[in-house]
């Protein structure tokens, strides 16, 4: 069976062009990255380490600072909260509600080692409040963490604005561009961002690469210690092929994929308008492939079911995984209610997918609602 | 295509749930569990009233397939039993008979058991079954407050502190709960507590009082 992939935002296929840069590093420049008092072997994969660094800083206009490559986003988002939060030692930081968990939980963890942790809330489009952030840095902040764009919603933040707050207010600003980078241009020669998550899955790259941009001038706690690689930042062997296939990946992003995955998520937008009581989630100023829509009545791992079992792959925010039911906390902080967020599935478009899938896909979800809303208690046929 | 983590039986109700549907005109019901959980399950029942044999029982779920499966299963188990062997019913029985059920997903078979016992007191209190040796008290008060959800938190009124206070005198139940009356859920809260005590032999009258 051909499956419909609809869950681009968690991650993508590799394109095969990104696989094509990548093989070479596994089948014979397979040394690792060393100096140049080593062998010639080793060079070649400094050399391909190096120029994807060039590459990357240059890429963001980032002159005056580190491209520390990790193995995912979820350790640069660890490496820049813990790594500041342990060079500084003491102090509070301010994140909002809608962040992904791998900033959740590492704030949860931080609050456990003495670090106060302050949440900015949103409004209901998931938009960060920032009279509110603006009143909730203080002197004793040592760092600002707030998204581009949201993993559930899709929501775009107002980064410039909140890089300037975080200026005036002399804190430093982490930014999670995960779900962003290269959808969106950031240019860090105009951002006030200090340090900047970037992945490489979401976007035809392979898993296993990511890096944290950060400011030459920013003291940071290393979280792996070893050998002297990145920086000494980040002590282990560079994931070199992926690192390479994460360049390639970059290179070959363009608007033509950006304008290509915006007019899915248009089509099935104006599509999904005819399944009667959905509410849709994401805002108009969102990422151009993620759609969260809430179907009413219904709960969403029934309806995931029921469209896995036909070939679509799609998540939902539900977790029905123990007594206390938890809800998306993303879709909560926007102010829906558990009901609403209990209800609601994510549907994330990448340039390997089709109009023709998206109409499949909708004639699906018409029979599944309807099946679905015909055993629900709280739908009464009006 | 590798499996999903039900067993054949949960999938095959959840695609084709038996015993769907609401009964006209039921000799008693319970909604258990909520929407702001994920998890809701109402059964409906005809009971023979001089054999008391459950003749008829449909159900209707919002929930995961594991929710409409242990729904669906139950009123295939508990049709044509009398409703003390009804009563008896375990959800081990429940996750036997559908060839097992996750770990995670064991709360809904919980949760199904638990609908069957609610109705089944239903229509006892509705008949004049219920035993007079076991008075409502505190303990029995708090456990159905138990059952009733929060919409606002997704916790029950006990777990989430909303219950401040239980008054009951001379069969007039009042509770108080830490909620304004402006609360968008205020009233649906308060028709909940009414359905868990209406049919009390012993309470001749519910208040609910909401404090600020």
């Amino acid at each position: 069976m051909n499956r419909i992939y609809f869950d681009n935002a968690a991650t993508t296929k590799v394109d095969d062009e990104v696989l094509n840069a990548m093989i070479p590093f596994f089948t014979q420049n397979y040394a690792i990255a060393s100096s140049i008092f080593s062998h010639e072997d080793g060079l070649i994969a400094q050399e391909a380490l190096e120029s994807a660094r060039a590459f990357i800083l240059d890429k963001l206009s980032a002159k005056d600072y580190r491209c520390i490559f990790t193995s995912n986003p979820t350790e640069s988002n660890n490496l820049a909260l813990k790594g500041i939060a342990f060079s500084k030692k003491k102090g509070n930081i301010v994140v909002s509600k809608i962040e992904d968990l791998s900033i959740i939980n590492t704030c949860r963890f931080l609050q456990k080692k003495g670090f106060e942790i302050r949440y900015a809330g949103v409004n209901n489009e998931g938009v960060v409040n920032l009279n509110e952030l603006n009143n909730l840095i203080d002197d004793n902040t040592i760092l600002v963490s707030i998204q581009h764009v949201n993993q559930e919603t899709g929501t775009l933040q107002d980064i410039i604005s909140i890089g300037e707050i975080c200026k005036q207010k002399n804190c430093l600003y982490h930014c999670d561009a995960t779900f962003s980078f290269p959808f969106f241009d950031i240019d860090l020669s105009k951002y006030n961002i200090d340090l900047l998550t970037i992945g490489s899955d979401t976007y035809y790259g392979p898993k296993g690469a990511s890096a944290l941009i950060a400011k030459n001038a920013i003291e940071l706690e290393p979280l792996i210690t070893g050998g002297y690689q990145e920086y000494n930042l980040r002590a282990g062997t560079q994931n070199i092929p992926a690192i390479v296939g994460m360049q390639k990946a970059i290179e070959i992003f363009d608007k033509k994929i950006y304008d290509y995955i915006k007019n899915l998520k248009d089509y099935f937008l104006e599509k999904i308008n005819q399944i009667p009581h959905i509410r849709i989630n994401s805002p108009k100023m969102s990422h151009p492939g993620i759609v969260n829509v809430t179907f009413l009545f219904i709960e969403g791992e029934s309806l995931t079911l029921r469209l896995n079992l036909r070939g679509v792959s799609v998540i939902t925010g539900s977790a029905c995984f123990s007594k206390s039911l938890e809800a998306s906390h993303v879709l909560l902080a926007c102010g829906l209610t558990h009901e609403l967020a209990h209800g609601s599935i994510r549907f994330s478009f990448g340039k390997f997918n089709t109009l023709k899938e998206i109409d499949q896909t909708i004639e699906y979800l018409k029979e599944d609602v309807a099946f679905l809303r015909n055993l629900s208690p709280l739908y009464k046929e009006d | 295509m590798p499996s999903v983590p039900y067993s054949k039986k949960v999938m095959d109700l959840f695609l084709n749930p038996k015993n769907l549907g609401e009964i006209e005109n039921p000799d008693a019901q319970a909604t258990e569990g909520s929407p702001a959980c994920g998890d809701m399950v109402q059964l409906q029942l005809k009971v023979n009233k001089d054999t008391h044999v459950i003749e008829d029982i449909k159900f209707k779920s919002f929930g995961c397939a594991s929710n409409i499966a242990t729904a669906s299963i139950i009123t295939e188990i508990a049709k044509g039993k009398t409703i003390e062997e009804a009563k008896n019913l375990k959800y081990s029985q429940i996750v036997d008979e559908l060839g097992g059920l996750p770990a995670v997903k064991v709360h809904c078979s919980i949760l199904a058991i638990q609908s069957l016992k609610r109705a089944i007191e239903n229509y006892e209190e509705k008949n004049g079954l219920v035993p007079k040796d076991k008075p409502t008290d505190e303990a029995l008060i708090k456990e159905r407050l138990r059952g009733v959800i929060d919409p606002n938190t997704g916790r029950d009124l006990v777990g989430s502190k909303l219950l401040s206070k239980i008054d009951f005198v001379d069969g007039k139940l009042t509770i108080y709960l830490n909620l304004k009356d402006t609360n968008q859920f205020a009233n649906a809260i308060k028709e909940e507590i009414v359905e868990k005590f209406e049919y009390r032999w012993d309470v001749k009258s519910i208040d609910v009082v909401f404090l600020d």
